[in-house]
């Protein structure tokens, strides 16, 4: 964001740098060997009963994916992603500012309030969506609505997984942006929503993007909301790799994860022009 | 404010440490189980036949994996009472490719392995398979369950359950009750948004194939091609494709839908309106048993299979999970389950019933039909 | 300005509104004795009697907890280390960064299916271990962003301050950056806790016989629906839950109130 100048860097510095090399060590161990790995496996062909593959080179994989059958899978797995971000932007910034101006005991408890479902397993939270959202139960009986196996389900589904996990990091960054310079811009006579957009949105605005990435990733892997509250009546990416992808189809999984890389390679690309730009205006 | 840093640090150890310790402790009591606390169950009702072998050889922890909670409430603890020394540690059952990849090379140190027509001819692949022994209960398997395709002569798998794929319906909800394959396609439009089809390809495009009168796991184009138009013409009408039908079903949110037995069987306990009907072109099922994997444990895992088998366990696996079974005359059986045309089918049922089976290389092709329907 | 946030405090409490309609079902659910509970039957407490006598249920319980703490403490120290360490260089941050959102972004299937390849390649043997370090090494990512992105934007001045006043480095680390990093390092321990708890593809790829967790249970209960004390399961994660979150607040209150004291 800022630039603060040109000072001479810290003496710490020096010492605390090797200091990264454990959780390098676990990335390059426990991340990009066994990515590697399922990388190579996309150019292979599988033994279906054994689950062996052989490395013939083939591109079939590639195919396959990009094959008729497949398009709509990847188009679906993005869109319903992109539709999980728009959905955590639009509820997750508006409830993040709010928790933001909280103050003392209301905000912790605001905070523990939105944080303590996390901690109860995402699983058995989407199962109880199910009885929530089923016919005869609590939703159905007071509205007579059927939400079940229906969108509606699904964006419910998606909110209670993911918003939380958006809410944190922008929650972080909004409660950083200092009050004085809130309270400055209202002096000069700016209004709310200006000093939302100016000041305050700008500032968080790492934090808003770290939330979304987190986010957007994890729900292009997503298939177990679709698939218990949608009906499972769409193929998604989450399913493929979850299915067969690490079992007896590795190759589609190997080149299922080549294109979620790539689409995440982009998806940087995007926010970091964007990160430079709004610096550049802040 | 100098020390907090340091404190907090502190503060968490030392919630942390002792609930890890806890932990570890509720860890090792199984881990070291050989040893420890024999007491605790009183070996006083050892129920199994007069062929038990020496003892002194059948200590140590058999590693079971299974669905969880799919043996009798006291299976485990019963066998630990009959062999002193000995326990059962059961392991959850995730899905079939996971059950591959830790049966390789004994990668999970698994002993016994509940398995199918699936994946039975897999782990023959593998060569991880170790013969049963001498299991002298598999004399109370019906004939019919025996001499498989996958184990003509019984020497790897011992069947312990079945189930089959049929259809349930609403009788307060539908008018004309489907009786065939057909007709539950036939009528999927009348009720469109309201159908419901399970979410296992096996099943499905074998039941498919069963009303097409074709021949079940083919994998000839034309075949396919045919399975395929008949899925995806009834697509547009499914308010889901789920594991989870008897729920739906029973709720309401679907009023027909093709379901396996022990599902259909939970649905029309908690609600009487629920009706289940073996079509009449026949169908596919699965028929599950025990596997050993070779290791150093076989002679137990070979007694812990016998032991399951035995008459009065057998009966408490049965009573608890309300499937279809391979023991017709096993008297501890509930007269409830035993009067259940679901549980319990008819000859006829029974004589037109199909398994499915692995396709091996042809695998993908089917793989490819079922992702075409589920991407439609 | 009193109406200013009236809109984002009604989003706020529609968001906690929809995370605890389905606990509010759960907790309601595990005591009807309509074991789908589609409709009201009556009060009973049998499902929870089913659930502690289930040997498997308890041994998963404790695996989870032992692995959610190991890996989360681990997942803390090591990724508030390297944040710390990169947070005056531009060239560490950036890579530090890459590397967070590399495992950020990486669907864990992947990671669990190429690692569950590996394993037996190099020798190890499934079990507690190596989901452990995959657990660690998985959750830094989190803590190495959350944590990150406090310490890239705090006081320079303060600790350059407090170097020309003659303190020395470890007592401008202990006394003004890990205070200052703390909310971000409680936060983010609460995540990979949270995370590592709910973890079904990497415990499963690499898990051995002994290592049922809770969500592998229950990913295999659900499979046959042989357990109707599910909801009753359900019930106790969630007592689970709040129990380590209210250890964790305690923890922080401790925390807060032993700064107020010392202020």
């Amino acid at each position: 964001m800022t630039n603060r100048g040109n000072r001479p860097h810290d003496a710490t510095r020096v010492k605390l740098g090797p200091l990264v090399v454990p959780d390098w060590l676990l990335v390059v161990i426990v991340c990009l060997i066994p990515v590697g790995y399922m990388v190579t496996r996309s150019f292979g062909r599988a033994n279906p009963i054994t689950l062996d593959i052989e490395l013939i080179g083939t591109l079939d994989p590639y195919r396959t994916l990009l094959s008729g059958i497949y398009r709509p899978v990847l188009v679906r797995s993005l869109g319903l992603a992109a539709v999980t971000v728009t959905m955590c932007l639009l509820i997750g910034t508006p409830a993040a500012l709010a928790l933001s101006r909280l103050r003392g005991r209301s905000r912790t408890r605001a905070l523990v309030a939105v944080m303590l479902p996390s901690f109860v397993s995402f699983t058995v939270r989407i199962f109880a969506w199910q009885g929530v959202l089923a016919t005869g139960g609590p939703i159905e009986s007071l509205t007579g609505a059927q939400l079940l196996y229906r969108p509606p389900a699904v964006l419910l589904g998606m909110i209670t997984a993911y918003v939380p996990l958006f809410i944190l990091p922008a929650y972080v960054a909004l409660a950083r942006v200092p009050r004085s310079m809130i309270e400055a811009s209202a002096d000069l006579g700016a209004r709310h929503w200006r000093q939302l957009g100016t000041i305050v949105l700008p500032l968080a605005l790492p934090g808003l993007v770290t939330g979304a990435v987190i986010v957007g990733v994890l729900s292009l892997g997503e298939f177990i909301v679709p698939t218990v509250l949608g009906g499972g009546k769409v193929l998604l990416l989450g399913n493929i790799l979850a299915e067969r992808g690490a079992g007896r189809d590795q190759p589609l999984g190997g080149a299922i994860t080549v294109f979620m890389l790539l689409t995440f390679a982009a998806g940087g690309v995007v926010v970091a022009i964007f990160r430079r730009r709004a610096a550049r205006h802040a | 404010m100098q020390p907090i840093s340091r404190r907090s640090l502190f503060a968490m150890a030392a919630v942390a440490t002792p609930l890890a310790f806890l932990a570890a402790c509720g860890d090792d009591k199984k881990d070291g189980a050989s040893g420890s606390t024999p007491g605790d169950t009183t070996p006083g009702d050892t129920t199994t036949g007069g062929s038990a072998p020496a003892a002194g050889a059948l200590t140590g922890t058999v590693n079971f994996l299974n669905f969880t909670g799919w043996a009798g409430p006291t299976t485990y603890a019963d066998f630990a009472a009959a062999f002193p020394g000995a326990t059962v540690n059961e392991i959850a059952f995730a899905s079939n490719d996971d059950t591959i990849s830790k049966a390789k090379d004994r990668a999970g140190d698994i002993d016994v392995v509940l398995v199918d027509g699936t994946t039975f001819p897999r782990l023959t692949a593998l060569g991880v398979l170790a013969e049963l022994g001498d299991v002298p209960n598999m004399s109370l398997v019906a004939d019919q369950y025996k001499g498989n395709s996958w184990d003509p002569t019984n020497a790897s798998f011992a069947p312990t359950d079945h189930g089959r794929t049929g259809i349930i319906y609403r009788k307060d909800l539908v008018t004309t009750p489907p009786t065939s394959w057909a007709e539950f396609f036939e009528m999927a439009p009348e009720y469109s948004g309201k159908v419901a089809m399970l979410d296992y390809q096996g099943s499905v495009m074998d039941n498919v194939l069963v009303m097409l009168g074709k021949p079940v796991g083919s994998t000839d184009e034309a075949d396919l091609a045919a399975v395929l138009d008949v899925l995806t013409t009834v697509k547009p009408h499914l308010l889901a494709i789920s594991t989870e039908v008897g729920k739906a079903v029973a709720a309401g949110d679907s009023v027909m839908a093709m379901c396996d037995a022990y599902d259909a069987q939970l649905a029309l306990t908690t609600n009487p309106d629920v009706v289940f009907v073996d079509p009449s072109e026949g169908q596919v099922g699965y028929l599950e048993g025990l596997a050993i994997l070779d290791g150093p444990r076989n002679a137990l895992a070979g007694a812990f299979v016998n032991f399951f088998l035995e008459q009065a366990n057998y009966a408490a696996f049965i009573n608890n999970v309300a499937s279809p079974y391979v023991q017709p005359d096993n008297p501890g059986i509930d007269a409830a389950l035993n009067a259940s045309p679901v549980i319990n089918p008819s000859a006829g049922v029974v004589a037109k019933l199909q398994y499915h089976v692995f396709l091996g290389e042809d695998q993908p092709k089917f793989d490819a039909v079922w992702d075409a329907f589920k991407a439609a | 300005m009193r109406e200013r946030g009236r809109v984002a405090k009604a989003v706020l409490a529609g968001v906690v509104l929809v995370l605890y309609a389905p606990l509010v079902f759960l907790v309601v659910a595990s005591v009807n004795k309509n074991p789908v509970s589609t409709d009201w039957q009556g009060f009973t407490t049998q499902w929870y009697r089913k659930a502690f006598d289930d040997a498997s249920l308890r041994r998963s319980v404790g695996v989870s907890v032992r692995l959610a703490v190991l890996a989360s403490l681990g997942a803390v120290v090591v990724g508030t280390v390297a944040a710390i360490a990169a947070r005056r260089s531009r060239l560490l941050g950036k890579v530090n960064a890459l590397f967070a959102t590399l495992r950020v972004a990486t669907p864990e299937i992947i990671i669990a299916t190429g690692l569950a390849a590996m394993v037996p390649v190099v020798g190890f043997a499934f079990g507690f271990r190596p989901m452990l370090v995959a657990h660690v090494a998985y959750l830094s990512a989190y803590v190495l962003l959350i944590v990150g992105a406090r310490a890239a934007g705090s006081d320079k001045n303060l600790e350059e301050a407090a170097l020309d006043l003659g303190a020395s480095k470890w007592q401008v680390l202990r006394d003004i950056v890990l205070p200052d990093l703390r909310p971000a390092i409680i936060s983010s321990a609460l995540l990979a806790f949270a995370f590592s708890f709910d973890d079904v593809a990497l415990s499963l790829a690499l898990r051995g016989p002994n290592d049922t967790t809770v969500p592998i249970y229950i990913y295999s209960a659900v499979q046959r629906r042989v357990t109707p004390s599910i909801h009753a399961v359900g019930a106790l994660i969630i007592a689970v839950g709040v129990a380590t979150f209210a250890a964790a607040m305690l923890i922080h209150r401790a925390i807060a109130s032993g700064e107020a004291r010392a202020a």
